[in-house]
């Protein structure tokens, strides 16, 4: 019996998923968790042998929570399931030791099967994805200026910015500008929306 | 040189044309005010003159000058070569005797502002008239004749600047406009494309919806399931197809997608080494070679037990030779000029 935790905000697909995975004889869910920064916690309590991770949830988005897992629970096989709009999360994932990589519309055989081959210990990633992310290409920002892109996505000043990361506000303004030049912005707006829809950030 | 061809094909260099063509003409005038004061048979009288004249008509000048070097046509052009004929003209006598070469301004501005072919008839007379002015106004036999040469030559290099400033920016003009058009063509091509491509499908697909709806209310639930499955498949076909058709329309790097390629199995755990050939390879490469590459790449990545990978690029005379070399196996890919 496959153990499976699933982790999804929206109530209606979470109940879909959990409807559809009940329907498997090899598999059971032994946990629902509607926030990524719930899943670690859900997960050392259960011990899943599969987590299934919606990429973009409150609290902590999927990658973010599947390498809390890698790191806490290396035994526990992740599942992230994307859209094809965010091609550069590939990378992030494979680096974190996503083990799966589904798109959220594939049919649910898919996803079935990919629970299992997951479990059996082989990766499973769409042709779609590698073809979305090898045409979309690697980031172009280094790793600090992707961190205060980050930052200034979540709306906070160039002050601000520069105190979390103990930066000085010109440093950090060098930092934007150069991201913002890389990934050929307007503006740090421009470049905040680019590096999303590449999933660099 | 690269840094210079880089300038040269950038817009700077059309900017800055004009304002080369404009300070050229600038610097004749201020080396005939020099002459006007230290030439033979010269002094500060004839000097002096010659600094007024050469500021009376030297913004006229500069202004046609400006015009006609951005390929536009000078406003109210024939007024100021009036005056600037009044002025050169009626300085004559008075400038010295190398004032005569002051007429390579008259001379310029007239074929700028001037139609054809009175413009001809008063540069031809204004070039002929230089050395018997000059010797008029005491330059020997032997020297006045350098001044019609100086004259001719004056004007045709003037004339030349302006009119390479001019063709920069009617390139540049005629580059924004192919531009604009080959974005209208290709916005075309896609609507057309995506009009009878995805178009029919969705049409289908929403004939089919409607089918089963009546199906459904009509009160036969297996016809009406059986047109829902056909749909749900169609829907999917018709998402594969308008995500192979937006990668059409996208044309990475080959250096790009072999980089990223390199980045995602490195990520995955192999070991990855990428070999390019100093001299660079295709730019783009064909669909097919491209989805035999990401079929690689996804078969690497999907295997677990692949420990090690080198992609090397070869060029062979144009066409570059792709090989991928993962635990003992290599995968050849030839990727066409």
């Amino acid at each position: 019996m496959i153990r499976v935790l699933i982790a999804e905000d929206m109530h209606m697909i979470r109940s879909a998923l959990v409807a559809l995975l009940s329907l498997e004889d090899d598999m059971e869910v032994v946990a629902e968790i509607e926030r990524g920064d719930e899943v670690l916690d859900a997960a050392l309590r259960v011990r899943p042998d599969v987590a299934v991770l919606d990429i973009d949830m409150p609290g902590l988005d999927g990658l973010s929570a599947a390498e809390q897992l890698s790191a806490r629970l290396p035994d526990c096989r992740t599942l992230v399931l994307t859209g094809l709009s965010q091609p550069g999360n590939l990378l992030r994932a494979l680096k974190v030791h996503v083990k799966g990589f589904i798109v959220k519309d594939a049919p649910a055989q898919t996803l079935t099967d990919g629970i299992r081959r997951i479990a059996r210990g082989e990766r499973v990633i769409d042709p779609e994805l590698v073809a979305a992310a090898l045409e979309t290409g690697s980031s172009p920002l280094t790793a600090r200026e992707t961190e205060v892109l980050r930052a200034a996505a979540s709306g906070i000043r160039t002050a601000q910015i520069a105190t979390q990361l103990s930066l000085s506000q010109a440093t950090v303004r060098n930092y934007l500008s150069n991201a913002i030049s890389k990934v050929g912005g307007r503006n740090r707006i421009d470049a905040i929306r680019i590096s999303r829809d590449a999933g660099w950030l | 040189m690269r840094g210079l061809a880089d300038l040269w094909r950038s817009d700077r260099a059309v900017r800055l044309a004009p304002v080369g063509a404009v300070t050229c003409s600038a610097l004749l005038p201020l080396v005939q005010v020099g002459l006007a004061f230290s030439y033979v048979g010269n002094g500060v009288g004839t000097g002096l003159w010659s600094i007024a004249a050469t500021a009376a008509y030297l913004p006229l000048h500069l202004r046609h000058i400006w015009y006609a070097a951005r390929a536009r046509r000078t406003p109210l052009g024939g007024w100021p070569l009036a005056v600037m004929a009044v002025v050169i003209l009626g300085a004559t006598p008075l400038a010295g005797n190398m004032w005569p070469r002051a007429y390579t301004a008259l001379v310029v501005s007239s074929l700028l502002i001037l139609p054809a072919p009175w413009s001809y008839l008063g540069c031809v007379a204004l070039v002929a008239a230089a050395a018997p002015v000059a010797h008029a106004l005491g330059l020997s036999w032997a020297a006045a004749p350098w001044l019609t040469f100086s004259v001719l030559c004056g004007s045709v290099a003037l004339l030349m600047l302006v009119w390479l400033a001019a063709a920069l920016t009617r390139l540049q003009t005629a580059r924004e406009a192919l531009a604009q058009r080959a974005v209208m063509q290709e916005r075309r091509r896609i609507d057309d494309d995506l009009r009878h491509s995805l178009g029919s499908a969705l049409e289908s697909i929403a004939a089919r919806g409607d089918r089963a709806a009546t199906k459904a209310a009509g009160g036969e639930p297996a016809d009406a399931a059986q047109e829902l499955t056909w749909l749900a498949d169609a829907s999917r076909r018709t998402l594969a197809e308008a995500r192979r058709r937006v990668r059409g329309y996208r044309q990475p790097s080959l250096r790009t997608e072999l980089e990223t390629a390199a980045a995602l199995l490195t990520a995955a755990g192999i070991v990855t080494r990428l070999d390019l050939p100093r001299a660079g390879i295709p730019d783009t490469i064909a669909p097919q070679q491209r989805g035999a590459l990401r079929a690689t790449v996804t078969r690497l990545l999907r295997e677990g037990h692949t420990r090690a990978c080198t992609i090397t690029a070869t060029d062979l005379d144009g066409r570059v030779l792709l090989e991928v070399r993962a635990d003992g196996t290599v995968e050849t890919i030839e990727v066409p000029a």
